[in-house]
C-alpha cells in the first residue's frame, strides 16, 4: 500500500512536469518553424489574347496539354492579312516607280538649267564684245574715220546685248527655280513602308505561340471560333514559376526571412513534400472592410475576436512541373530557419 | 534540448489529414491518439492498484494526456 502511494506519487509528478516541459518544448518548434494550413498552390499564368481579329482555322492545343515556348497552339485565317499585304508591297512598289520617274524628270530639269546658265554666259561675252567695239569707235568719229550712222549702230548693239543679258539671267534663275525634287515622295515611301512591315507583323500574328513552357488551361474554343484582337482566348500557365502560398499570421512574420527554406504538402498527395525557398513576404493585403488598389484580399477567419491578420508568403518550388500541382490546390507549409543558400 | 533536437530531426509528416474527403489538422490525430494511450495506462493502474492511491487523478490523466499527445506530436511532425 505504502509503495502505491509512492509511485502514484511519482506517476503524478512525471506527468506533470513532462507535460509543462512538452508544451514548452512545442512552443519553441513551432516558434522556430513557423506553419500554416492557410496556404494554396499558385502559378504565373498568360491569357493568350491575339493581336488580330479572325476566324480560328487550327487549333493545335487542348486543355491540360502541355506546349513548349514557341509551339504554334492556333492559326487565324491568314488570307485578308496575306491580301493586305501584298497591297501594301503595291503600295510601297507603286511610290518607287514614281520616285524613279520624278528623279529623272529632276535630272531634265537639271540640264535645262544648265544650258540656261551658259546663254547667260555666251550673253555676257556679247555684251562684253559690243562694248569694246563702241569703245573702239568713238576716237575715231572726230577724225572723220567713222560715220554717226555706225556709232549709232555699235552703240545700240551694245544696249541690245545688255537687255539679252538680262533676260538670260532672268530665265537662268528662273530655271534653276523650276527644279524639282523627290522629298515629299520618298516621305510618302517611308509611310508605305511602315504599313508594309505592319501588314507583314500583323500576317505574323495569326499564328500564335506559346509565350512560355507551359500547360493549357480554360480552353472552350471550337474551330470557326472568331477570335477577337485584344480579347483572351484562354490561359498557359508558365510552369517555371509554380508557388505556394501561405497565408501565415502577421505575429509569425517576425519569423520568416526571404530565403528560408520550406516543406509543402499538397493536399491529396501528403507522401510527395515538395520544398521551395521564401521568395516574398506579402508587402500588403487589402485592409478589411477595404477595396485595396489591387490589393490581396485575405480573409480573418474567424471574428468574434480580434484575429490575427494574414499575409500571402510566396515559397518558389524547387522542383516545379508536378503533374498534382494546380492552380487553387490547398497546401500546407512549414518554414525552417536553414537558409537555402 | 536533446528532446528538442530529436524533436527537429524526426518529423516529416505532412501537417494536414485527409478524414473522408476534409483535412484534419494531425495534432488532432496526435490528440485522439493520446487518450488512447491514457485509456490503456488508466486500465492498467486501475489493475494494479495505482490509479486509487493518485493525488488528483482528474490532473494527472489530463497531464499525462496532454504529455503524450505533444509528445507524439513532435515526434511526427516537429
Amino acid at each position: 500500500m505504502h509503495d502505491k502511494t509512492a509511485l502514484g506519487r511519482i506517476i503524478a509528478i512525471v506527468s506533470i512536469a513532462s507535460a509543462l516541459a512538452l508544451i514548452v518544448v512545442s512552443m519553441i518548434v513551432v516558434d522556430k518553424r513557423p506553419r500554416t494550413h492557410d496556404a494554396y498552390i499558385f502559378a504565373y499564368s498568360a491569357g493568350i489574347t491575339p493581336e488580330v481579329s479572325g476566324r480560328i482555322v487550327a487549333i493545335h492545343v487542348r486543355n491540360d496539354q502541355f506546349v513548349h515556348k514557341g509551339d504554334v497552339l492556333l492559326q487565324i485565317d491568314p488570307e485578308p492579312f496575306e491580301l493586305k499585304l501584298k497591297q501594301a508591297n503595291a503600295q510601297v512598289a507603286a511610290l518607287q516607280a514614281e520616285i524613279d520617274l520624278t528623279g529623272r524628270q529632276v535630272n531634265a530639269q537639271g540640264s535645262g538649267a544648265e544650258a540656261a546658265a551658259r546663254e547667260v554666259d555666251r550673253a555676257r561675252q556679247q555684251l562684253a564684245l559690243a562694248h569694246n567695239t563702241l569703245a573702239r569707235m568713238e576716237p575715231l568719229l572726230a577724225k572723220g574715220f567713222v560715220t554717226t550712222q555706225q556709232i549709232d549702230e555699235a552703240r545700240t548693239n551694245e544696249r541690245t546685248a545688255a537687255a539679252q543679258l538680262a533676260a538670260a539671267t532672268q530665265q537662268a534663275a528662273q530655271a534653276k527655280e523650276a527644279i524639282g525634287d523627290v522629298e515629299s515622295l520618298k516621305a510618302q515611301l517611308l509611310g508605305a513602308q511602315a504599313a508594309q512591315a505592319l501588314a507583314a507583323r500583323d500576317l505574323r500574328e495569326t499564328v500564335i505561340r506559346a509565350s512560355v513552357d507551359g500547360k493549357v488551361v480554360g480552353f472552350d474554343l471550337a474551330l470557326g471560333s472568331f477570335a477577337v484582337s485584344g480579347h483572351p482566348l484562354f490561359t498557359l500557365i508558365d510552369d517555371n514559376s509554380w508557388y505556394a502560398v501561405a497565408n501565415f499570421r502577421e505575429t509569425d512574420l517576425r519569423g520568416l526571412h526571404v530565403g528560408d527554406a520550406a516543406s509543402i504538402w499538397v493536399m491529396g498527395h501528403e507522401g510527395q513534400p515538395l520544398h521551395g525557398v521564401l521568395e516574398s513576404l506579402g508587402a500588403g493585403v487589402a485592409p478589411a472592410g477595404l477595396a485595396g488598389p489591387g490589393l490581396p484580399q485575405v480573409d480573418r477567419n474567424l471574428n468574434w475576436v480580434v484575429v490575427a491578420q494574414r499575409f500571402p508568403v510566396w515559397v518558389h518550388l524547387d522542383q516545379p512541373s508536378q503533374p498534382f500541382l494546380r492552380i487553387g490546390a490547398t497546401a500546407s507549409v512549414r518554414v525552417s530557419h536553414a537558409n537555402a543558400d | 534540448m536533446s528532446c528538442l533536437s530529436l524533436a527537429i530531426t524526426a518529423c516529416s509528416a505532412s501537417p494536414s489529414r485527409n478524414i473522408l474527403g476534409s483535412y484534419f489538422p494531425t495534432w488532432m490525430v496526435c490528440a485522439l491518439l493520446g487518450i488512447v494511450f491514457v485509456a490503456v495506462v488508466r486500465s492498467v493502474l486501475v489493475k494494479t492498484g495505482v490509479d486509487a492511491s493518485l493525488p488528483v487523478p482528474v490532473i494527472v490523466y489530463l497531464c499525462m494526456w496532454t504529455a503524450a499527445t505533444l509528445a507524439i506530436w513532435l515526434v511526427w511532425l516537429g
